[in-house]
């Protein structure tokens, strides 16, 4: 069953919803009466378990990085920790990650850029520099959690949501791992919120608008994804639209995801959706996601 | 290694090279050959303690007539050169009218069913970094005056906008910041497309350009040797910092064979594997980046003894090349005669960061055309306890195969593998 995804461990950690579970109390049903105990069971075995904690290796761990990095680590841990993803038993040395992020590291970068400037950069600290690079958000989670597949860190592109998940698509149609942890994380920073503010002033580019309007979240959203084997199986599974397709249907039902300077903020619409798929589990029909990017393509999204 | 699933051959079709040695694959090649010393320090901004460095710069770069300067001089240089390489890539690889780029008649037009996209999947490191640091450089002394133009650069994926808008390629895009594996992961996810049945073709590589933050903050980690790198030295002082860019023209076999395309080589595999071991230490034994390599190589459907050359990442680092040794050594068999001959290009074209997985591709692919070993320039007395086949001087012999190899911070391991024919 190729080009299709299904999710086997959903981890938030954001501002607003600091563990999965808090996310999906926020979509349940309001009547107790519309709330059926396999919808929620089903959807129990990809968040973690009630009475969840980070464990204090992972506090100790994560005492010493940037911010950025606490919320991956929280947002991957939890996932990890799903019923659904531990009963298969994968081993870290088959499995991915994909770190997906629109500011990365920018306060690390801004503090090396201080450090530097300051008397000829003659104190420019080293660790600055190292937590400036993109990638070292990522090497410090493979570290941490013991992964020994390909791990990708990408740039917030055109399809913040879709580019990632199709490139997972490909990492396990190609054989390259078994299970592929993709994680969107982002932080608010100061100078950067500033630098928004003058690019809509100044520039005229509304898609940092977002700065403006209120006060700016923080966090990260981890999804675990494996091959489907048989559309039988059952569980989550995610279909993003391959290029080649025309994309003619009507959707039944659409969740917009405009291009927002926070990629994390596209990916927690994602996990709404999925939960809210799995909510509705009497729903027949699927959840189509669109993602519009800056330049105004889209990419289409199944929920089936 | 359990069962490796055989990776169907790409084309490489077009390819656009721009390096210290020359901003084409043919100058690039002419000084790498030849080990041209092109190191000098940086024309750039430094304080005084840091001007002495010696670096890898790119010739001035010629601007493309269909950019006017306006654009062109607010452009990042990573920007800049992502352009001239792209221009030689897809003009080289002579692509048909039914695929939108700008050297075809129909590039205007929105993309139909009709017309196969083109995919783009690039690495960059830096960004835009060296307008940011002049913006920042202006926004400390006062907020309001800083050089807004710098600003547009300031998102990494402003890099792949200008490629994808100005090419009109509009299959699936892709932004890699793995820094130095970073475009040999770009290189292997376009692969990965094409073998997925997204796309036909695609462009991929890498890009970084030097910056100020480039240079201090790799000083700052004390690995740079300030007269020039020595892969696999005795006395390797450190790295050489470098820019350029590189971009490949991929298509699947069956598409270039349908037009009648003339490949300059093929990839025959590729695959990571990451240590999760140190931020910026490798393992010391190299175990996954060994597995990286034999996982490429069986993909290939070729034994180890069947690598004909070997393109080492060879940055001049104490830590790097000991493990890169070690490591070939244990996938190549530890007698010395089995080993393929080895070189680390990295005195010639610096360390080219995200760029370096394309640029080193390219080597790869012309010496498979040319027939041509090139040196491991830089290397005084070898290091005894490397004990590599190193090539001391470029020498003619045709080969079949070859392998690449990058490795990055993080414990981040690539490797590709290239033919000269598409069954060799």
């Amino acid at each position: 069953m190729k080009h299709l995804l299904q999710l086997s461990g959903l981890g938030i950690y954001t501002d607003q919803f600091p563990r999965a579970d808090t996310l999906a109390a926020a979509l349940k049903p309001k009547s107790p009466a519309e709330a059926s105990v396999k919808k929620h069971s089903a959807l129990n075995g990809l968040i973690p378990p009630a009475g969840y904690k980070p464990s204090a290796e992972l506090e100790s761990q994560i005492s010493s990085c940037d911010p950025v990095a606490h919320y991956a680590f929280y947002a991957i841990d939890q996932a990890l920790h799903a019923e659904e993803f531990s009963s298969k038993q994968i081993s870290f040395e088959r499995m991915a990650l994909v770190l997906l992020s629109g500011w990365g590291t920018m306060d690390s970068t801004m503090a090396y850029l201080e450090s530097m400037f300051d008397a000829d950069g003659r104190y420019a600290s080293p660790l600055s520099f190292t937590r400036s690079i993109n990638s070292s958000l990522a090497s410090l989670a493979v570290i941490h959690f013991g992964i020994h597949g390909p791990c990708e860190t990408l740039a917030h592109d055109s399809w913040p949501v879709a580019g990632p998940l199709e490139r997972a698509v490909d990492i396990l149609d190609c054989d390259h791992a078994d299970a592929v942890i993709v994680c969107w994380t982002d932080q608010t920073s100061p100078i950067a919120m500033d630098m928004c503010r003058q690019a809509v002033t100044k520039l005229h580019r509304p898609e940092f608008k977002r700065f403006l309007d209120g006060p700016c979240g923080y966090g990260s959203v981890a999804m675990i994804f494996g091959r489907v084997e048989s559309l039988n199986t059952g569980g989550v599974i995610l279909d993003p639209q391959p290029t080649k397709a025309p994309v003619t249907r009507d959707e039944p039902w659409s969740m917009p995801l405009d291009f927002k300077p926070f990629a994390t903020d596209n990916a927690l619409c994602l996990a709404a959706a999925v939960m809210q798929r799995i909510l509705n589990g009497n729903q027949p029909a699927p959840i189509y996601l669109c993602e519009t990017a800056h330049h105004g393509q889209k990419r289409y999204l199944s929920i089936l | 290694m359990g069962n490796i699933p055989p990776f169907e051959p790409i084309a490489v079709t077009g390819l656009g090279m721009a390096t210290a040695q020359g901003l084409s694959p043919q100058e690039s090649w002419q000084g790498i050959t030849s080990a041209r010393e092109v190191l000098r320090p940086w024309e750039g901004d430094l304080p005084q303690e840091l001007s002495h460095i010696k670096v890898a710069q790119c010739p001035p770069l010629p601007r493309p007539w269909d950019l006017p300067p306006r654009l062109w001089n607010t452009l990042a240089r990573t920007q800049q050169l992502v352009c001239i390489c792209a221009d030689e890539a897809l003009s080289a690889a002579n692509l048909p009218d039914n695929i939108p780029h700008r050297f075809s008649h129909k590039n205007r037009r929105a993309a139909t069913p009709q017309i196969s996209p083109v995919g783009c999947f690039l690495a960059t490191t830096v960004c835009g970094m060296d307008r940011t640091e002049g913006y920042y450089a202006a926004y400390r002394r006062n907020p309001d005056a800083a050089p807004l133009d710098c600003l547009r650069r300031l998102q990494p994926y402003e890099i792949l906008s200008l490629l994808t808008r100005r090419h009109h390629l509009t299959g699936p895009s892709y932004l890699n910041l793995t820094t130095c594996v970073g475009s040999a992961m770009a290189i292997g996810a376009a692969c990965d497309a094409i073998h997925c049945g997204k796309i036909d073709v695609a462009l991929a590589g890498g890009v970084d350009a030097l910056c100020r933050l480039l240079i201090s903050g790799f000083n700052s980690l004390r690995v740079v040797a300030a007269d020039g790198c020595r892969p696999f030295d005795r006395d390797r002082p450190g790295i050489t910092i470098g820019e350029g860019a590189a971009l490949l023209v991929l298509e699947s076999h069956e598409h270039a064979r349908q037009r009648n395309a003339k490949p300059l080589g093929f990839i025959r595999g590729f695959a990571a594997a990451c240590d999760a071991w140190h931020v910026t230490k490798p393992d010391p034994e190299g175990k996954f980046a060994g597995l990286a390599i034999s996982r490429a190589i069986a993909s290939a459907g070729l034994a180890p003894e069947q690598i004909d050359y070997l393109n080492a990442h060879g940055t001049g680092t104490r830590d790097n090349d000991a493990m890169e040794a070690r490591t070939i050594r244990r996938v190549f068999g530890d007698e010395f005669e089995k080993l393929p001959p080895t070189s680390s290009t990295k005195r010639l074209t610096g360390h080219t960061f995200a760029a370096a997985g394309a640029i080193e591709a390219a080597i790869c692919l012309q010496a498979l055309a040319h027939g041509v070993l090139p040196p491991n320039a830089g290397s005084i007395e070898p290091d005894p306890e490397c004990n590599l086949p190193l090539v001391t001087q470029a020498v003619t012999r045709p080969i079949q195969t070859a392998v690449s190899c990058n490795f990055a911070f993080g414990g981040n391991n690539t490797a590709l593998v290239f033919s000269r024919g598409e069954n060799s």
